[in-house]
């Protein structure tokens, strides 16, 4: 840290931010001190290179701009998780209805063809064991 | 050959411009927050270090404190993307 209390005055004086009574102070301290010159002479040529920007990019990196509402993607992607697990469980419970029709309808075509001419009325029995069981007679 | 440099001197200078308003506002993307908010404030608002420091709830030596860290963040940023072009 400097002792000299104008050395941090610099941007200040050059962004045009320092009253009338220390801008003149300040300036009649530069004529005195290397120091401050060249500390100003460092910034000079940056305050120019503000012109004509637009206030937003004051506020904000573009890079890291928080997306709109930053709260809403948690609930958003337990949402999207959730959906895709319903999906699934319905392709999974499609799937074993579709193969617990497919045995039933095995048993109604394979059996009867397979048992010559028609008879007295008979119980089927399963064939195989499946997650889904039914019973059905053939009455004349 | 006199005739082909003076309308390029000023097409350059023009697009070279043009360059830097992109290159500022990068660089000032890579400074604090608090740095953009004296920016801001001293520059674009053209408020005082007085209004400055009312408006952002510190106090006045701060504004003038950080304004010289901020210039001085700035010019290396922009002098690091500078390089990086």
């Amino acid at each position: 840290m400097t002792a000299d209390p104008y050395a941090r005055l610099d941007a200040a004086y050059l962004l045009g931010a320092l009253d009338a009574d220390e801008r003149l102070a300040y300036e009649a301290h530069l004529s005195t001190c290397r120091q401050c010159r060249a500390g100003l002479a460092e910034i000079s040529e940056i305050p120019p290179l503000l012109a004509g920007l637009d206030e937003g990019v004051f506020a904000a990196p573009p890079e890291v701009a928080p997306a709109p509402g930053p709260d809403t993607l948690p609930p958003r992607l337990l949402q999207a998780a959730g959906r895709d697990r319903a999906r699934r469980r319905w392709l999974v419970t499609g799937l074993g209805l579709l193969a617990a029709a497919c045995a039933i309808a095995l048993i109604v075509i394979v059996v009867p063809s397979s048992s010559g001419p028609k008879t007295a009325p008979r119980a089927m029995t399963a064939l195989v064991t499946t997650p889904v069981n039914a019973t059905i007679a053939l009455q004349p | 050959m006199v005739t082909d440099r003076l309308p390029e001197q000023p097409i350059g200078d023009a697009s070279a411009q043009v360059v830097n308003r992109h290159l500022v506002a990068a660089a000032l993307g890579r400074l604090t927050q608090e740095h953009r908010d004296v920016l801001r404030e001293c520059y674009f608002l053209g408020r005082s270090v007085a209004q400055a420091a009312h408006a952002l709830g510190i106090a006045p030596g701060t504004v003038k404190s950080r304004t010289y860290y901020a210039l001085r963040a700035l010019r290396l940023a922009i002098e690091e993307l500078r390089d990086v072009e």
